[in-house]
Formats: structure tokens, C-alpha cells, sequence
């Protein structure tokens, strides 16, 4: 297959280091469909993450009551109903395999859809950037604070945003402790001041993480620091339903007044009115506009975006949508779109996917609560009796 | 080893060759108990009279008889 596209990533990423240098990545806050289902993501993947040490399931006496427990002192993993010994830790390599797979199928049928929504670095980074506008204001007003002087007012937004994402990051930090160990107990120690330096070592270590992945590396983590988007050049799909600019639609941009006459003309006119809000809601500072981009973590705040400025013109919503690329080179012909979900590619990862999880849930079921082994003597293997007899000793 | 979080007792058998088993210090051939989450060692013969060589299959059933274990070893001669 002919690729048409042009994908320079080592332009985008000289473009993004530069922009970095000379100006942070200042995302605009967007309402719409898609900010919404990311607000209920984030609700629901913050709350497993931090109400799930505190399930509990019964396995009986003398084993722990934690749903979810990784009690490295005793060599044991529980999952629910599921208990892993060490010799056990194929299933756990079989189950990181399988998430692999996973994800190399969801980007084959949608991009980076997990980067968008449920990843750590996008969900604490947009939790991050919540409390950063709820105290400084919208991308307007961060800008300005940018060359602002140090004045009280701004000294104070400074205190309260830091000691806010602190506060998060400690309880961040602080939760990951709970899947090592008791939570309630933990919880009860923490309570009476009573942390060992080990335990704070730990808490600071993960709490120093969040707080600077997701208060300053933020989008530098999803372009630079993840290998996700490194792995886009050998894994990108063009039927993959990717965030892109139906650009047949959109060029040439004019203003919305420019392109009202136009039209009143009968002449041609593009829907892109070229007002930037696109750019300016993007975490990762891209214009997608200039073409699939390896960085994009395919979140659809700009589609939001442009949705809100089609609406408000008063033309078709999805200037930019989640559309395989291969769609937007026919909507340059004039052809109709063509979704191919089921190609070689997403059948034989389903297949894989598939496979993985019966040999998982197999091995799992075959799984015995005991293990038996024999050792042979090796000196001597057989011994003869008087009797004439052949005795053989072994150590079960 | 037991994995369990409960002790269980497990009575072991042989076959796959025509010899006595002993183990020491059990002369009975009663159930070995397994602590939870523990293991236990113990010394097994067997002795056989007419001796050939052969494929042998240890077997541990607990006292439930759910849990059935084995391992593979081999009778020899010499
Ligand atoms: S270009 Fe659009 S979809 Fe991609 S990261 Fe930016 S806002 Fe998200
Ligand atoms: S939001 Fe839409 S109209 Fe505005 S610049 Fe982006 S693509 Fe063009």
C-alpha cells in the first residue's frame, strides 16, 4: 500500500522543543461530548485507583483480607479470588503480554485512544491542570501570569496551586503504600504518626514522581519520555480511527465573514476559520491541522473544539473527527469513507487476544493449591540388598 | 508444598512399578500433614523384589481427595 502521508516526527519533535523552550504548553479548557466521557474516565479511574486497596474478600483464616495485595515479605500477589506464588509469575508475564496485544489491537482499530484516555500521565496531568485553572484562570490568564510580576496575589495562586498538587501527589503516593502492605492497618498507623522511614521514603519517592510527571513533564512524558510514540512509526495504521483534520473541508481557511460572502457568491469557501482553537485546547500544543501526528494522543479535545466553532457558524460538525486516514486521502477524491475494521491485521491481534486469555484462564484453572516433587538419590542411585531386592531412595 | 491457607494432610502413593514403598520414620503410611503456605520433606524407598527398570509416578492426595499430585521418577537397577 502506498503511504501518502508524510509523517516527520524529528520535525515535529525539533517544532515541540522549540515551542518548549520558548513557551509552555498552555491547554485551554473545552467543553463538549468528548471532555465529558474524559471527565467520567478520570472519575472512575481515579476512584479504582484509590478506593480499591481498601476492597476487601474473604480467603479464610490465616491469609489477607486485601481484594488486591502485593505482599512482597511473603512472595505472594492477590488478586480477588486469584493467589500468585512466585513459581506462579508466568500467568502475571502471560497477563502483561496479553495487555500488550491489547493495546497494539486498540491502536490498530483507534490510534492512541489509551493515551488519550485512561493513562496515568493523562488522567493525573488533567487532574493537575483542573486545580492549576480552578486557582489561575483559563489559558488567557496563565499566559499573562507568564511575564507577571511577583505580586501577593500571584504569590498566593503560586502557594495554593503547589501545595494542592502536593497534596495530591502525597495522596497518590500514599495509596500506592496501601497495595503493599494492610491499607486499614496502614491507614490506622498513619493516624497515630506512627510511618517508618522505609514507608516515608517510599511515599516521598511516588509522590515526588506525580508531582513532577503531571505538574511539570506533563505532554514532554507522552512525547519524549514514553516509548509509545516512538513504536507509532512502526505501528501506525491509516485505517485507524485517529484524530484528523478533514482538511478537503476545511481549506482554504478564510474568516467566517470571508467565507459567508464567498459562499453567497457560489464560490468555494473552507469550513476552517482559522481561529486556533484547535491548537490552543491541545495538552500536546499540536496542530493537527498540518497532518497525523506521532505525538497526538489521540484525547479529541480539539475535535470538542472545532465542534463548538462549526456550531457556533453554523456548519457541519466533524471538521476535525475521528476518521482514519485513509477516509480523509478518499475525501480529497471526492469518494465516500470506507471502514474496514475487520482486516488482516485487527483479526489476527483479536485472534491473539483471544488465545492469550484461554491459555491464561487454562493454566489458571489447572493451577493447583499444592506441588509434589521427587528427587532421586543420585549416590547411589540403586542399592542391592542381600536378599537379592533393589531398593532406590528418593527425597519427596 | 502446600500454597493453601489451611493445613492439609496428604497421603502419598506410588505406581507404575511392583515394590514396597517405605517412608521413614512413617512405617503406617500415614497422611503426611502440610502446614499451610509450608512444605515437607519426607525420606521415601522402595524396595522391589523381582527389580526392573521403569517409569514411576508419585502420588499425593489430600484428605479431601480433590487435590491430586503427582511427580515422575524412574525405578533403576543399578
Ligand atoms: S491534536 Fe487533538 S487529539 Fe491530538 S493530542 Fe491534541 S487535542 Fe488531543
Ligand atoms: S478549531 Fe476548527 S475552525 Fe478553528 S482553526 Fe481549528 S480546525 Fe479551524
Amino acid at each position: 500500500m502506498a503511504l501518502t502521508i508524510e509523517i516527520n516526527h524529528a520535525k515535529t519533535r525539533a517544532k515541540a522543543a522549540a515551542a518548549g523552550s520558548a513557551q509552555p504548553v498552555v491547554p485551554q479548557a473545552v467543553k463538549g461530548r468528548i471532555r465529558r466521557l474524559k471527565w467520567i474516565i478520570l472519575l472512575l479511574t481515579l476512584s479504582i485507583y484509590y478506593v480499591t486497596p481498601f476492597l476487601r474478600w474473604d480467603r479464610g483464616p490465616n491469609a489477607p483480607d486485601q481484594a488486591l495485595l502485593l505482599d512482597f515479605v511473603h512472595g505472594r500477589l492477590y488478586f480477588f479470588f486469584a493467589e500468585i506464588w512466585p513459581q506462579d509469575l508466568y500467568l502475571v508475564t502471560g497477563l502483561l503480554v496479553l495487555a500488550s496485544t491489547i493495546l497494539i489491537l486498540t491502536n490498530a482499530l483507534a490510534g492512541r485512544l489509551w493515551c488519550g484516555f485512561a493513562c496515568p500521565q493523562t488522567v493525573w496531568s488533567d487532574l493537575f491542570l483542573l486545580v492549576e485553572r480552578l486557582i489561575e484562570g483559563d489559558r488567557r490568564q496563565r499566559l499573562k501570569n507568564l511575564d507577571a510580576p511577583l505580586d501577593a496575589k500571584r504569590a498566593m495562586q503560586i502557594v495554593a496551586k503547589h501545595s494542592a498538587w502536593l497534596l495530591i501527589s502525597l495522596a497518590t503516593g500514599g495509596t500506592l503504600i496501601f497495595y503493599f502492605t494492610d491499607a486499614p492497618e496502614l491507614l490506622r498507623s498513619f493516624a497515630r504518626g506512627d510511618v517508618s522511614a522505609n514507608m516515608l521514603g517510599w511515599i516521598v519517592a511516588f509522590a515526588g514522581t506525580t508531582y513532577g510527571l503531571a505538574g511539570f513533564a506533563r505532554e514532554q512524558v507522552c512525547t519524549f519520555m514514553c516509548p509509545w510514540p516512538r513504536l507509532q512509526g512502526a505501528i501506525w495504521d491509516p485505517e485507524a480511527f485517529t484524530v484528523n483534520y478533514r482538511d478537503y473541508r476545511g481549506e482554504q481557511r478564510t474568516s467566517a465573514k470571508k467565507a459567508a460572502e464567498l459562499r453567497l457568491q457560489g464560490k468555494p469557501a473552507g469550513d476552517c476559520v482559522d481561529c486556533n482553537q484547535c491548537v490552543t485546547v491541545c495538552p500536546i500544543g499540536i496542530d493537527i491541522r498540518e497532518g497525523p501526528n506521532f505525538a497526538c494522543i489521540n484525547c479529541g479535545l480539539c475535535v470538542d473544539a472545532c465542534d463548538s466553532v462549526m456550531s457556533k457558524l453554523g456548519r457541519p460538525r466533524g471538521l476535525i473527527d475521528y476518521e482514519g486516514w485513509n477516509n480523509i486521502e478518499r475525501g480529497r477524491r471526492a469518494e465516500p469513507p470506507v471502514f474496514r475494521l475487520v482486516r488482516p491485521k485487527t483479526v489476527g491481534l483479536t485472534a491473539a487476544c483471544l488465545v492469550l486469555t484461554a491459555a491464561i484462564v487454562l493454566s489458571f484453572m489447572t493451577k493447583t493449591s499444592a506441588t509434589l516433587s521427587v528427587q532421586h538419590d543420585r549416590d547411589p542411585l540403586a542399592v542391592r540388598l542381600s536378599d537379592g531386592s533393589v531398593r532406590n531412595a528418593s527425597n519427596s | 508444598m502446600n500454597k493453601s491457607s489451611a493445613t492439609h494432610a496428604y497421603t502419598l502413593s506410588v505406581s507404575g512399578v511392583d515394590a514396597k514403598m517405605a517412608i521413614i520414620g512413617n512405617e503406617s503410611l500415614a497422611p503426611i500433614e502440610v502446614p499451610a503456605e509450608g512444605s515437607e520433606a519426607v525420606r521415601v524407598t522402595l524396595t522391589a523384589m523381582s527389580p526392573r527398570e521403569a517409569e514411576l509416578v508419585f502420588t499425593a492426595r489430600d484428605e479431601s481427595g480433590t487435590t491430586i499430585l503427582s511427580a515422575k521418577d524412574r525405578f533403576v537397577e543399578r
